[in-house]
Parts: C-alpha cells; structure tokens; sequence
C-alpha cells in the first residue's frame, strides 16, 4: 500500500504544517479554507500543539504575533476578506522582525465577493496590505503535494529570515482532493529556540523585547536599512520558477498556482498543433523570479500572462519584461475559471497562430 | 461487474436512498451514479437530491452540467433555490418534505459530510423514515483518520447517534484518484468488511472508476470482486474548469 492520502488541500496544508513543526494555529472560519481550522482543531492536541479559534481574524493575526513572538513555529489562515482583517498585525509581525507562516485560499471579491476561486489578492500579497516599508516572502503552490512540500520550506524561509511567509492558493486548490504524500516530518524536539524569544531571561542581564515602535527618525530608519538588506538578500537568493517545455518555446504563457495547471493542458493543446508554447510558472511571486524571466529575451517571440484576475500578475511580468517583448494578457475574475481552450483562444487572438 | 442499481436492491417507487459519511469520502459521486444507473435500468421516475450544506464546492450542483441531455432530462433535480446555489449557508430546497413524501419517485439523497451533515438532514427524519428508506454509509479508508478501525468505528457512531437514522449497510469507496492500487481497493473493502462484521452492517459494493478499474478488478479476492461496480468520475478538477464554470 502507498503511503499516500486523499485529501482536500485545505485538510492537506494544515497536515503538512503541523509536519513541517507548526504547533499553534489561530484562526476564524471563513470558507473556502474553513477545513483547515477544523482539521487542526483535531490534529493540533494530538501532537502536543495549541488550536484556538480566535473570535476574528484581528484577534487571530495577533495571537500569532505572539506565538511568534515566543519563538515557536505559528501559523494562520483564512479567505480574502479575513486576510484582509490581518493586514495591520501582518505590518506589526515584519516590524517586529517575527516570523510566522500565513495561507490565504483566495476567493472572488472585492468586498464580500463570493466563495469561488480567485487570484485577486495578489497585489495584496506580493505589494502591500499593511503600513510600512516590509515584504514578505510568496509562495504560489499549484498543486496540493507542492503546497504540502512548500509549507516546510515556508517555515524554514520564515526562521532563516525572520519573515512573514504567505502561501497563497485559490479556492480549488484548497476545496479539491488529490493523493498526497508527507515525505518531511520536522521533530519539533530539534527546533531551538531563538535567541530573541521572550521566553524570559533565563539567567541573561537582560529581558528581551520586541516591538515595532520606535519613536526616532534616525533610529527608525537604521531599523528599516536592516529589514530592506534582508529583503534584498531574500530576492537575490530565494526567487524560484517552473519552466515547463521551454527549451524550444516561441511564446510562454506565465502563470500561478491553478491557471499554470490548468495553462500546462494549453501547452499541451498548442504543441500538438505544432505551436512551441511553453509555460513560466513563478512559485515565488515575492520575490519575483524576474531574472529567469528575463533570461527568456531575445528568445521568445511573446509571453501571455494569465491569471484569475486583472492584471495583477500582469504588472510584475511589464516590470520584468518592459518592452522588451510582446506581452499579452488574458484574465477571468469573480470565481470564473478558464478552460485550457479558452487560454488558447486567447493566445490565437493576441499572436495569431503561433508559427 | 454489477450495476449499481442491483448493489442497492433494485429500489422501488416511494423509496429513498440516504448517502451519507465522512467528508470527501464519494457521497456524491455515489449519489448521481445510482440515479444514472435508475434511469437506465426502471422506467420510474428518479429524483436525486442534493442536501449537502457542509461543503462549498464539488457538489452535485456543480457536476450536473456534466450530464447528458438525456440524462438531465430523465433526472429530476430538488437543489435549493437558484439565487441561493452558492450562497455560503446552510439552506434545503423548499417543499421538502412533500418531495421526500412522495409515492411515486426513487428519492436519491446526497447528504453533506461526517456527523453534522447527516445531523441536518436529521429534521426531515420522520419524513424519511415513512419513506421506507434505506441509509449506506461510503467509507474511502484512504482519506484522514479512516485507515484504521477505530476511526472507522468514531465515525459510524458519531454518524448513527447524529443522524438518528438506521444504517442499512457500507459502500467501500477506497481510492487515490487515477493512483489507485489494487491492493488499496483489497485492503478499503478488507477494512470495511471488518467494520461491518463487528456492526452487522453489511458491505453492498465496492466501487471502482474507470480511471484504475483494469488495472485492479482482477486481482482483488472473490469477496471483493463479486461486489464491483463501476462508477463514472465526475469530480475531477480538469472537468470543473470552463468559462462557464461560475462556482
């Protein structure tokens, strides 16, 4: 017998946190994403761990800054709207140099929107959200094994840099089922604590604190000179990208998460009609794998940028590529999810055939 | 291989068939399968239901424009009210009760994961159970928590005592999509028979998709495979997306 599972990726993700060490988890529901809290809220005491569900996801992000605070493996996840409650203890967590990991199944909005699938929330992830001079490390897996492996890296990213690391997903990948395998398990009893944890003094001269505030100019800006050198070692070092039948490729379509699996049966489409498509999968939207973009001019003919919204991702491919190239887009928004048909449609319309 | 209709008795006019279980485990795959295998195999009329008001997507709602048009035709379809298809709350279509009361249907019931989806179905109980029903319980012991016989066990008991239905017999549903082993079917039937020895439920099918079935159907033990039936796929990702996919 295989050592695989069935499970949906919400389910899946909070397995593969609590392997990759996750012991807290802080949440309030919100669908699509509500069988992660539920799965944790049974899993997480069965391993030693903490579940509490918050009474909002204001409450929730803050409840993690402490964790996080405290030096142990955190996580937390919700929808977009709830994501979007979190915004002002996300700013708080990188001022305050903590790490922790965040999942956010994106679903339709703005506002309320709907409970559909959406990749709408990527400017909120890789641009901005809170206040402030911060970033935080994207993951965009594409499947629910690879967003099962990432979370171990996620946590290990977070550590490293002292981060907040977002995986975001949409709505299928966390609604749908697939096999999956934990090939990782992180003993928790080898993770130490850090230096910097408010755990107490444990015999030091001195009490550690963090906060976020610090009231002068200067000593502010030496506090931000700091966290933008760890920024920038992070986008020269930790950038990754998925190339997919692109030795030979005119023209790549460049896309995440679910619109990549779902642009790789339109390659597959293109090619058997004789088009050498091929497909640029970022799986770090922060940092954006710019550079191996950009290794692509001279060579490709065009790219076409799809997404499950509007020219969000779009933007990041024009700051890579200018004009350096023909780019295309072709987005859906609102929960509707295109068809590798409908992809290639778009591709024909922009470059014509292909030849 | 038996058809499906056969695995559950050949249903009469008046009768209702409950799907229930544990999340994720095939409720609705088996739901919309039998009521194919009803129209194919009686001439009365099959209404299948659609009372999940645990899950957000991969409902019989989203897979029913995946049948035919003969088959849509021949169905009949009770789903809550379309304005509120996608709402996010727990909402049952309307006149319900005189549905599930009629004489001259076979009433398919999909009903929504582990104890609290059978839990909300629990409020049409008399109704149901003067419909001369019968409730089966499908079990893919490849999903979380059920690869054992004390999970299994939690998860009967939590069902029964929810749904305050009885539990005619188990559907062994073990698969791992288009990786299904042989063994894995062997081992989710091996597992369920011994659920259902020591519950005196009895084990009516075993089901099999297209994607796996040649590779598997041959090689399982004569228990197994006298219980084999087929069942076409309709959950799977590639067939939810399309432009007028609108969740």
């Amino acid at each position: 017998m295989s050592d695989k599972v069935l499970m949906k990726g919400a389910e899946a993700l909070a397995e593969g946190a609590i392997q990759a060490g996750c012991r807290y988890y802080f949440g309030y529901p919100i669908t699509p994403q509500n069988e992660t809290p539920e799965y944790m809220s049974r899993r997480l005491p069965e391993v030693g761990g903490r579940f509490v569900q918050a009474e909002s996801e204001v409450a929730s992000i803050n409840m993690v800054y402490g964790a996080a605070c405290a030096g142990v493996r955190v996580m937390t996840s919700s929808s977009s709207p709830g994501i979007s409650l979190m915004q002002e203890g996300i700013s708080y967590i990188s001022g305050s140099n903590v790490p922790c990991v965040i999942m956010n199944a994106m679903r339709g909005g703005p506002g309320l929107g709907n409970i559909a699938p959406a990749q709408a929330d990527y400017f909120q992830a890789v641009k901005g959200g809170g206040n402030g001079d911060y970033r935080r490390i994207v993951l965009a897996p594409s499947s629910i094994q690879e967003g099962v492996d990432l979370l171990v890296d996620a946590f290990e990213l977070a550590d490293k840099y002292r981060m907040v690391v977002m995986i975001i997903v949409d709505g299928l990948i966390a609604q749908m089922m697939e096999p999956v395998e934990f090939k990782t398990r992180i003993d928790v009893s080898t993770l130490k604590t850090p230096e910097w944890a408010t755990v107490g003094r444990h015999g030091r001269d001195h009490a550690n604190v963090i906060t976020s505030l610090t009231l002068d100019a200067a000593g502010l800006e030496q506090w931000n000179l700091k966290l933008q050198a760890k920024y920038a070692q992070v986008e020269r070092t930790e950038s990754r990208i998925e190339e997919y039948q692109m030795d030979d490729a005119d023209y790549a379509i460049i896309a995440y998460g679910t619109m990549a699996r779902i642009a790789k049966t339109t390659v597959r489409i293109a090619r058997a009609k004789g088009v050498k498509l091929g497909l640029l999968r970022p799986i770090t939207v922060w940092p954006f794998p710019a550079k191996q973009i950009q290794a692509y001019v001279g060579k490709l003919k065009g790219t076409l940028t799809v997404e499950l919204a509007y020219r969000q991702l779009f933007e990041d491919v024009r700051l890579a590529l200018c004009d350096k190239m023909p780019l295309g887009w072709y987005g859906r928004g609102g929960g509707v999810v295109p068809g590798p048909q409908e992809i290639l449609g778009a591709f024909e319309e922009q470059f014509g055939k292909g030849r | 291989m038996r058809e499906l209709a056969d695995a559950f008795g050949r249903p009469r006019a008046g009768q209702s068939i409950v799907f229930a279980g544990p999340s994720g485990s095939g409720k609705t795959e088996v739901s919309i399968n039998l009521a194919l295998s009803l129209i194919r195999q009686t001439a009365l009329p099959v209404t299948l239901c659609d009372l999940d008001v645990v899950k957000p997507y991969f409902r019989l709602r989203d897979m029913l424009r995946l049948l035919t048009e003969d088959e849509a035709r021949r169905l009949d379809i009770i789903e809550p009210e379309r304005r509120l298809l996608h709402a996010d709350i727990p909402t049952f279509p309307r006149n319900l009760h005189a549905l599930l009361s009629s004489r001259d249907t076979i009433r398919v019931i999909d009903v929504g994961g582990n104890a609290i989806g059978v839990g909300a179905v629990a409020q049409f109980r008399e109704t149901i159970t003067a419909s001369d029903y019968r409730m089966y319980i499908v079990v893919n012991t490849l999903r979380p928590g059920m690869n054992h016989a004390d999970g299994l066990k939690r998860m009967l008991s939590a069902i029964r005592s929810s749904g305050r239905l009885d539990v005619t017999g188990l559907v062994a549903n073990t698969n791992l999509q288009a990786e299904t082993t042989a063994d894995d079917v062997q081992r989710g039937y091996d597992a369920v028979k011994a659920l259902g020895d020591s519950e005196g439920l009895p084990v009516v099918a075993v089901l099999v998709s297209p994607e796996y079935a040649s590779q598997v159907v041959h090689r399982l033990t004569p228990g197994a495979a006298g219980l084999v039936s087929m069942i076409r796929v309709f959950n799977r990702i590639l067939d939810t997306v399309g432009s007028q996919t609108e969740f």
